[in-house]
């Protein structure tokens, strides 16, 4: 059941009108067995992994809250961690792992036929595993106690608006929410409708229709013109971002109405000026988990200046693999960490005086900072996308050997500037006023002009036949 | 970034004005918009209208695209039995089911006619009924089918396996707006907008063609003239029509016609009368259905029907077998065509009249 579906919105529209008529406990479970049914409309067999890894964390989490011994309470952890990662290792990377050693025996003469199983990607085994698993490293790091409520604790893994692509929530923000009763006011409504109707038109409107621009170019059989590459990898920018931002915005706005307020997981990401201020705009649920329990566990920053590229290179390669199994999402984090180490270098020597200069002259080294950082990020994005490591090198060598600004150039950026003009517009507001809800202050004609546009632009142009998102595959 | 200040005072008001303008907008301006597509759209627009009002016909015309070409204004009074005419049928129609539905609406809102002149191509009956509905190209056939029929219309006359599809897939083209997106989407294609000033001004000379046909259509009691002194082409007549054999339609098809022994049933069953008769067809391509033994094959499916339905009669008055000078396409007549066809039944009116008038009207079918 997609959130850009007419199935999802009667969905939601009964287990809402239930929802508000129901007592606080009974919310919780009507929200469970609900999350139970939005993911088994998919394919039921997979809840039994959900139910696995939630019971396993219980077990695992009550384990550890009850431990007096250092050694029990890690014995429980690794439990824990190994049973999550064994299920997500083997649904998502079986099958890469034997090709990539079966690969690698044949290049030193080894010929080998391993069983191959067709192994189906369960939907968002990476979101929920990795939101499962904060719980239990939460409760040994003793941020949080263990809940004694099973359904309490199987609603905070299944919560059915971010259970599929996110945001990845923490324990110690989630739970909370679920385990006292919640108060919906007026602001709630409004910020959960509008963020409902603006991730919709991020997603319908322009992810949609921008893949129209970036699937025939990275599907194309022959060479390729550079031009069209560039066009394609600067649509495929503002597709992912529309994609997932949608989605986040979606689940948010649905979680909003139902009072809880889960994560922000993109801000203005493309208004970024280095790769630092990136990640702390880009997936934002996902990079503050790999900091909390990779990078920070690794030694982060404490334990000196090469080891502190260590823990970046690392976790950034993490980060990519998390993406999915294949070597450009391996590349796309190796190539990641490797200019979060090189910003870190450079600020090493170089520590930029804040305030400097004029305004004027502030405002133009910030655009400058801006254009490079999203170039930096779209080069990314071509590894991202591209379907091999030989996709990536071909799509290169077109863009600096073969590159022809021809008349059939123009169309294609003017559809890219069409598609995403309004939603410059919006992020340069939500920059400026470092605030992702500015559009509700803005003033009434300008927001009835933006949201009939937008309404428009989405019913007449967009995509209405409900196109999976992204990050579902991941 | 702060994402959670108190904002939402103002809110309402813009939501609420947003969908006043919404409403506005759906009312007067994209109601309208399928008057920006090509004729058939307007054509199929406009009988809704009209079939969805009550009236009282003495003749109702049903058939494709072809039959349009029927005068049915210049009918009347040629006979003082029959003084009202009018020609229902409906282009871009996909399935025959859609005849037997467009009848059993005309039969909800209007009188019952007293006859029923019902024309379709004889390559109809060479392609199988598809069992379901929408079962071919179901994006295509409901495009067609949401602009003709109402969604309680799709409710009734869907089976019920197809209901959910039908109320996911398409519930939010009430909406006037999503309904004719496709227009806007053909003039503004996101594909193309360097050409966008060019297609605006396109289209608004295409508005102004379709005002005069939609006059004409308002004047001729639902005439459509699809070509004014075109002739087919030598390319179109290659492709559409094969010198020899049309792998396209099967004599073993003529038997599974299903769709129009519906219509057929619902005639019997109000016991009106049915005139069945041919809309002419380009001369090379009877040639090909003639030596293929397809059209003895529909003949005799049609004289088996005059049987099995008594209110049924097939007319065979006129030789429809039309020089490709007639034919602005390789099936639809050109306005010399249309001219020459609509003075055969004029000439022919009273005597078609009389064959089906002394039809008996029977209260069930014959077994």
């Amino acid at each position: 059941m997609l959130f850009n579906t007419i199935e999802f919105f009667l969905f939601f529209i009964v287990v809402y009108l239930l929802y508000r008529g129901a007592p606080w406990r009974w919310q919780n479970r009507l929200l469970l067995v609900a999350s139970y049914l939005f993911y088994g409309f998919w394919d039921w067999r997979f809840l039994s992994l959900i139910l696995i890894s939630t019971m396993v964390d219980y077990v695992c989490g009550l384990g550890i809250g009850r431990s007096q011994s250092d050694g029990e309470r890690r014995f429980y952890l690794i439990v824990s961690v190994c049973c999550n990662l064994s299920i997500l290792g083997f649904f998502k990377y079986f099958n890469f792992f034997v090709d990539s050693f079966v690969g690698l025996l044949g290049g030193v003469g080894f010929s080998v036929h391993p069983v191959t199983l067709h192994i189906i990607l369960p939907l968002g085994i990476s979101f929920y595993t990795f939101q499962t698993m904060s719980y239990t490293i939460d409760i040994y790091y003793r941020r949080i106690t263990p809940t004694r409520c099973l359904a309490d604790f199987a609603l905070f893994v299944a919560f059915f608006p971010q259970l599929v692509a996110g945001p990845i929530e923490k324990a110690h923000n989630l739970l909370p929410q679920i385990q006292a009763p919640r108060r919906i006011d007026e602001e709630d409504i409004t910020a959960g409708t509008f963020l409902i109707g603006w991730g919709l038109f991020q997603k319908v409107f322009i992810a949609d229709n921008l893949a129209h621009i970036v699937d025939p170019v990275f599907a194309a059989a022959g060479p390729v013109n550079g031009a069209h590459v560039l066009i394609a990898v600067y649509a495929f920018a503002f597709q992912i971002l529309c994609d997932f931002g949608g989605y986040s915005n979606i689940a948010r706005g649905v979680a909003r109405l139902m009072g809880f307020h889960i994560t922000v997981n993109f801000r203005t990401p493309y208004f970024a000026t280095d790769p630092r201020d990136f990640w702390r705009r880009w997936h934002i649920s996902l990079s503050t988990w790999l900091r909390d329990y990779l990078y920070i566990p690794l030694g982060g920053n404490r334990k000196g200046t090469a080891a502190t590229y260590r823990n970046l290179f690392i976790t950034m390669l993490f980060g990519g693999l998390w993406h999915g199994a294949n070597w450009t999402f391996v590349l796309w984090g190796v190539y990641h960490g490797i200019i979060l180490m090189m910003h870190r270098f450079v600020q090493y020597f170089h520590h930029a005086r804040k305030n400097a200069g004029e305004r004027g002259r502030q405002i133009l080294v910030t655009v400058i900072k801006i254009g490079m950082m999203f170039h930096v990020v779209c080069f990314g994005w071509l590894l991202f996308r591209s379907q091999s490591i030989g996709q990536v090198y071909d799509m290169g060598r077109a863009m600096l050997f073969n590159f022809h600004m021809t008349r059939d150039v123009v169309s294609p950026a003017m559809t890219v500037l069409f598609l995403t003009g309004i939603l410059l517009v919006v992020h340069l507001g939500q920059y400026v006023r470092k605030d992702v809800m500015v559009v509700l202050k803005w003033p009434v004609s300008v927001r009835v002009l933006l949201y009939v546009t937008c309404f428009y632009l989405t019913i007449v142009f967009g995509e209405t036949g409900g196109h999976e998102f992204i990050y579902f595959t991941f | 970034m702060n994402s959670s200040t108190s904002h939402s005072k103002r809110f309402p008001t813009a939501f609420v004005a947003a969908v006043i303008i919404v409403v506005i907008l759906e009312v007067v301006v994209f109601s309208g918009i399928y008057l920006l597509g090509d004729v058939s759209n307007v054509c199929i627009v406009h009988k809704e209208e009209f079939i969805e009002e009550p009236g009282d016909y003495d003749v109702a015309v049903f058939g494709a695209s072809r039959a349009l070409a029927i005068d049915a204004r210049s009918l009347e009074g040629l006979d003082d039995r029959y003084m009202t005419v009018y020609n229902c049928s409906l282009p871009h129609m996909g399935t025959s089911l859609e005849f037997a539905l467009t009848l059993r609406k005309y039969l909800e809102n209007k009188e019952k006619p007293d006859v029923i002149m019902l024309s379709i191509p004889p390559e109809m009956f060479g392609i199988a009924d598809k069992e379901g509905i929408f079962a071919g190209d179901p994006q295509g056939e409901m495009g067609r089918f949401r602009r003709f029929f109402s969604c309680v219309d799709f409710l009734r006359f869907v089976p019920f396996r197809e209901k959910w599809r039908l109320i996911t897939d398409y519930v939010y083209t009430l909406l006037p707006s999503a309904n004719h997106a496709f227009f806007i989407r053909r003039i503004l294609p996101l594909d193309k907008i360097p050409e966008w000033r060019r297609r605006v001004r396109w289209a608004y000379i295409q508005y102004g063609k379709n005002r005069t046909a939609l006059e004409h259509m308002i004047q001729t009691n639902g005439q459509v003239i699809y070509h004014a002194d075109a002739v087919v082409s030598e390319e179109a007549f290659d492709t559409g029509l094969p010198a020899e054999k049309d792998d396209r339609i099967s004599v073993d098809n003529i038997s599974r016609v299903h769709n129009v022994s519906r219509f057929m049933e619902i005639a019997c069953e109000e016991n009106i009368p049915v005139l069945f008769f041919f809309m002419p067809v380009i001369a090379e391509r009877y040639k090909v259905l003639e030596k293929c033994g397809f059209m003895d094959a529909v003949e005799a499916k049609l004289r088996a029907w005059e049987k099995e339905y008594p209110n049924v009669r097939y007319c065979r008055f006129y030789d429809i077998a039309y020089d490709k000078q007639y034919f602005g396409d390789w099936s639809h007549l050109n306005a010399a065509g249309v001219e020459r066809f609509n003075a055969e039944i004029r000439r022919n009116f009273p005597r078609l009249m009389d064959a089906v008038h002394h039809v008996s009207q029977p209260s069930s079918r014959r077994s």
